[in-house]
C-alpha cells in the first residue's frame, strides 16, 4: 500500500501530531468461553513501512505490545475490540492510543440514509463492516467469499498446515491491514483526532467488559432449565393458550389471522399486507383487546423465547458472553447480540434471576436514576426541570406542577403513572393521541397536560426546539461528548427531540465504561442507563462507593448537573439474583414458579434440540 | 487445547487512585452546546373575548385600556368583538350598539394562554357586575367564573391549588390590543362592518 502511505502523509495534519501509526489486525479462533485464541498477528507503521508478523507462539512469548505503545504513538484496528481483547488475552495492555476506522466510519456516514443502509438492501441491520466501508467509499474489496473460505479456515482448526499457515499469515492477515491502510486514508480529513481517540478509549472499555461477560447460575441454566425447556414451553402453552392458537408447541398464525377477522379486529399488517404477529405487535394490541393479554404474556414470556440463543452464550466458567456491538445504533449505544446468540439482560426479566457470581464475589448493578430526564434538564438549564430532577420524583413533580397534585401530598402511584408518559412523551413530541392512548384518558385531558408541561417547563421547550431547528439549520446533531448524526430531508423531527437525551446517554455510559475500566473496576456488562458489576466480596462496599462516585461525576460532565446513582441489585456468591430479588420485583414471581417447575419433576423431561 | 479450558476474568481489587485524575483528559472533549439559532415565538394571534367556563384566569393589574367602546357580534357560533375609535362613536349605525368596556390583559390555565377580555364598565346587570368583581379577584388569585342559569349570573370561583404565576407576554399592550383586534378597528365609515350595516353592497 505504498499509494497509501504517501498520500496519508499530506492528508490528515493530526497524524503529525503521532510518531508512529501501527495498523494492527489480528486473526484468532474462540474458545469454548467464546474468548479470543490468537493466531497470528500482522502489524505495519504506515510512515516508515515496518512490518511485524507473529504466529501464536511468538505472540505468547510476548511480555509487552511487540510495537511502539509511547503516548505519542497509534494503533489502528479495524473493530478494535476484537483486537484489543486478543491483547487481553496475551496478558498484554491495551495500547494508549486506538484510533479505529471502524468507529470513524461510522461516524462519517451515521445517519445519512443515503449511503447506509446500501440501496437496495434497506432491511440490513448493523453497522459496515471492513468490506461494506471499502465500498462504501469507492475503494476496492475483497470478494466476500474469500474471506468466508478463510474464516472458515481459521475458525475450523486447532492446529494449520504450513500451507495453510502460510496463507493466513502472509498474505490474508496483511491484506486486511493493507485495507484498513487504504479506508483510514480516505476517512482522515474527516477525523476528529481528540474524539476519534475517545472513541478508541471506550473500544478498550468495551473489549474488557466483553471479556468479563455477566456470571451466571449455569449449572441449573444449562443442567436444568435447557433440558426441560420443550416441556416448560408446552406446559405454559397448555395452561395459558385460552385462544387455541397452538398445535403442541408450534403457533399456528392461520388461526390468529381468523380470529382477528371473526372479532374484526383493528390490526397492523406488513407491507405485504399480511397482519403483523410480532411479540411486541400482540402486546401493543392486548392494551385494546384484553381478551389477548394471556397470549402476549405467553408469547413474551415463554412461547417464543429461544432459550439455546441464551445457552449458546454461556461457557464453561460460567459467564455469558455476548457481543456488545459498541455505537450501533445511530444515536451511539451499543445493541448487543450476536447471530444465535441473546444477551441476557434483553430477555424477559424472569430469566435475569439465573446471575449469579463467582465463588468470593458479589454482582452488583448500579443504576443511573432518570438519567434522560437528568440530561434534558441539565442540558437546557430549565430551572424548574433541574430543581425538579434534583429534589426527587420528576414525575411526580410534574404532577403537583400541573396541579394534579398538591406540594405536600404523598406520592399516589396512580397520578403519578398517568405523568410518566407525558413527561417521557414530551421530551420527543408525543402528539395528545400517543398520550391518550398510553394513559387511557381522553384527548382533552392529553392536550391539557401538554400544556401544562409546556407552562412548567418553558425554558426546557425552548431549548429543545431550538436544538431542532439548529440540527436543521447544521444539517448535523452533536452530542455534549461529540457523538454526531448526520441530519437529512429524511430525518424525523422526533428523532431530532430525543437524540440529546440518548445520545447524551450513550455519552455518559462511554465516560463510565472508560474510566471504571481503566480504575480496574470489573463491569461484567452496561445495561442502557445502568451497570452490573463484579467486586470481591471482602472489598464490595469501596467499589460499589467507587463506581457511585465515577457514575455521578460522568452523569454531571455531560448533564452539567449530578445524576444521581442508586444500587439496584447486590447478589453475594453462594446466591443467584433469583435467590434475593424482591417477592413483588418484575419477574420474580416467574422465575420461582419456573423453578418450582423445573425442581418438583412434575413435567416430562423432554430432551432439547 | 489448554488455553481453551475454563478462564477466569481479571477480577481485582480497585486501586486507591483518584478516577477524577482520569475524568480531568475527558472533560476536555465535552463540547458546548452552541445554539446560534435565535428562534422566537412570534404571537401572530390574540384572542378577545371572556374565558371559557373550564378554564382559570388572572388579570394584569396594569395593563387595561378603560372607557373603550366594542361592538359585540355573533358570528356563526363565536361572538366577535370590533373595536370602535372614540372618534366614530357618534357615528348613527354605531352609537346604538356600543358596549362601554374596559379590555383586560388575561392569563388564562393550563397552557398560559393569552387573551384580551372586553369586561363591561356598566353595572346594569348583577352578571356584569359579576365580571367585574372577577377581574378584580382575578388581579392575586386564578378564577373561574361559570354562568348559573338558574341565578342567570356567574358563579365565581378560586382555584384549589395552583400554586405558579402567570407569565406575561413581552409584546407592549398597544401591540397586543393591535394584534387582538386587527382588522376589527373601526376608525372611519369606509370599514367593511360599518359599510354592511349601511346596507351598502361591496
Amino acid at each position: 500500500m505504498s499509494a497509501g502511505s504517501e498520500a496519508s502523509s499530506t492528508k490528515g495534519d493530526w497524524r503529525q501530531r503521532f510518531r508512529s501509526i501501527w495498523h494492527v489486525d489480528f486473526e484468532f479462533r474462540e474458545d469454548a468461553n467464546h474468548l479470543p485464541i490468537p493466531v497470528c498477528m500482522y502489524a505495519r507503521e504506515e510512515r516508515s513501512g515496518a512490518t511485524i508478523s507473529l504466529w501464536r507462539d511468538e505472540l505468547l512469548r510476548s511480555t509487552r505490545l511487540p510495537f511502539d505503545n509511547g503516548l505519542d504513538d497509534a494503533m489502528v484496528a479495524f473493530a478494535s475490540n476484537a483486537e484489543l481483547q486478543c491483547f487481553l488475552s496475551l496478558g498484554l495492555p491495551c495500547p494508549n492510543n486506538v484510533l479505529d476506522p471502524y468507529v470513524e466510519n461510522i461516524v462519517a456516514i451515521n445517519g445519512n440514509t443515503a449511503v447506509w443502509p446500501p440501496p437496495g438492501e434497506k432491511n440490513r441491520k448493523g453497522r459496515p463492516g471492513l468490506l461494506d466501508a471499502l465500498k462504501l467509499h469507492g475503494l476496492p474489496a475483497r470478494p466476500r467469499e474469500y474471506k468466508d473460505r478463510m474464516r472458515d479456515m481459521i475458525l475450523g482448526n486447532e492446529d494449520y498446515t504450513p500451507e495453510q499457515r502460510h496463507e493466513i499469515q502472509d498474505i490474508y492477515n496483511p491484506e486486511d491491514v493493507d485495507d484498513t491502510i487504504t479506508l483510514l486514508d480516505v476517512l482522515a480529513p474527516t477525523i476528529d483526532v481528540d474524539h476519534a481517540l475517545f472513541h478508541g478509549r471506550y473500544m478498550a472499555a468495551v473489549a474488557r467488559e466483553e471479556r468479563v461477560g455477566l456470571p451466571v447460575y449455569s449449572e441449573y441454566l444449562l443442567d436444568e432449565l435447557v433440558p426441560m425447556w420443550d416441556a416448560i414451553r408446552l406446559h405454559y402453552i397448555q395452561r395459558d393458550d385460552e385462544l387455541h392458537l397452538y398445535d403442541g408447541v408450534n403457533f399456528v398464525e392461520e388461526r390468529l389471522w381468523d380470529l382477528i377477522e371473526a372479532k374484526g379486529w383493528d390490526w397492523p399488517r406488513t407491507p405485504t399486507g399480511k397482519y403483523q404477529l410480532k411479540v411486541a405487535t400482540i402486546g401493543k394490541q392486548a392494551t385494546r383487546y384484553p381478551e389477548l393479554k394471556s397470549l402476549a404474556r405467553l408469547r413474551d414470556q415463554i412461547a417464543e423465547l429461544r432459550i439455546n440463543k441464551l445457552a449458546n452464550t454461556v461457557g464453561p466458567d460460567g459467564f455469558s458472553r455476548c457481543p456488545l456491538l459498541p455505537f450501533w445504533t445511530t444515536t451511539g449505544r451499543n445493541q448487543p447480540s450476536a447471530k444465535d446468540k441473546m444477551f441476557l439482560p434483553s430477555l424477559p426479566k424472569w430469566l435475569h434471576g439465573a446471575l449469579k457470581p463467582p465463588r468470593g464475589m458479589a454482582l452488583v448493578e448500579l443504576d443511573l436514576v432518570a438519567e434522560e430526564p437528568a440530561i434534558l434538564a441539565g442540558l437546557s438549564g430549565d430551572p424548574a426541570m433541574i430543581a425538579d430532577y434534583q429534589n426527587g420524583d420528576v414525575h411526580w413533580l410534574f404532577a403537583v406542577r400541573a396541579g394534579l397534585a398538591a406540594p405536600d401530598d404523598a406520592i399516589d402511584q396512580r397520578i403519578r403513572d398517568l405523568c410518566k408518559p407525558v413527561c417521557h412523551g414530551m421530551n420527543y413530541g408525543i402528539t395528545p393521541y400517543g398520550i391518550a392512548a398510553k394513559t387511557k384518558k381522553s384527548l382533552d385531558w392529553a392536550r391539557a397536560m401538554q400544556a401544562r408541561h409546556r407552562h412548567a417547563y418553558p425554558v426546557f421547550h425552548q431549548w429543545l426546539g431550538d436544538t431542532v431547528v439548529q440540527a436543521r439549520f447544521d444539517e448535523v446533531i452533536t452530542s455534549p461528548f461529540g457523538w454526531r448524526q448526520i441530519v437529512t430531508a429524511d430525518t424525523k423531527t422526533r428523532t431530532l427531540m430525543n437524540f440529546m437525551a440518548q445520545a447524551g446517554g450513550s455519552d455518559v455510559m462511554r465516560l463510565v465504561s472508560i474510566v471504571a475500566t481503566e480504575c480496574g473496576i470489573t463491569i461484567a456488562a452496561p445495561v442502557h442507563d445502568a451497570f452490573w458489576i463484579l467486586a470481591p466480596l471482602d472489598d464490595l462496599d469501596a467499589t460499589v462507593a467507587r463506581m457511585t462516585e465515577i457514575m455521578t461525576e460522568a452523569g454531571r460532565l455531560v448533564a452539567g448537573i449530578p445524576i444521581r446513582v442508586k444500587v439496584a441489585a447486590v447478589v453475594r456468591w453462594p446466591q443467584c439474583l433469583g435467590d434475593v430479588r424482591a417477592p413483588d420485583a418484575k419477574g420474580q414471581a416467574m422465575w420461582c414458579e419456573v423453578r418450582d417447575l423445573v425442581r418438583n419433576g412434575d413435567l416430562q423431561k423432554v430432551s432439547h434440540g | 487445547m489448554s488455553d481453551e479450558s475454563a478462564q477466569k476474568p481479571d477480577l481485582k481489587v480497585v486501586p486507591k487512585g483518584d478516577p477524577a485524575d482520569i475524568f480531568n483528559d475527558l472533560a476536555a472533549l465535552r463540547k458546548a452546546s452552541k445554539l446560534t439559532v435565535k428562534r422566537k415565538t412570534v404571537l401572530v394571534n390574540v384572542p378577545v373575548g371572556k374565558p371559557p367556563n373550564n378554564v382559570h384566569f388572572r388579570t394584569h393589574p396594569t395593563l387595561k385600556l378603560e372607557n373603550a367602546t366594542v361592538i359585540k357580534e355573533k358570528e356563526g357560533t363565536r361572538d366577535v368583538f370590533y373595536f370602535i375609535v372614540p372618534e366614530m362613536r357618534g357615528h348613527p349605525k354605531l352609537a346604538p350598539r356600543l358596549r362601554p368596556v374596559a379590555i383586560m390583559l388575561t392569563c388564562t390555565w393550563p397552557g398560559n394562554g393569552i387573551l384580551l377580555w372586553p369586561v363591561p364598565e356598566k353595572g346594569d346587570f348583577p352578571a356584569w357586575e359579576s365580571e367585574k368583581a372577577a377581574t378584580k379577584l382575578a388581579e392575586t388569585e386564578w378564577t373561574q367564573m361559570v354562568w348559573n342559569p338558574e341565578k342567570a349570573d356567574y358563579n365565581v370561583e378560586t382555584a384549589e391549588n395552583i400554586n405558579i404565576e402567570p407569565t406575561w407576554p413581552t409584546e407592549s399592550f398597544e401591540q397586543l390590543l393591535k394584534i387582538g383586534f386587527a382588522d376589527l378597528i373601526v376608525d372611519n365609515e369606509d370599514h367593511y362592518y360599518v359599510r354592511r350595516l349601511r346596507g351598502i353592497i361591496d
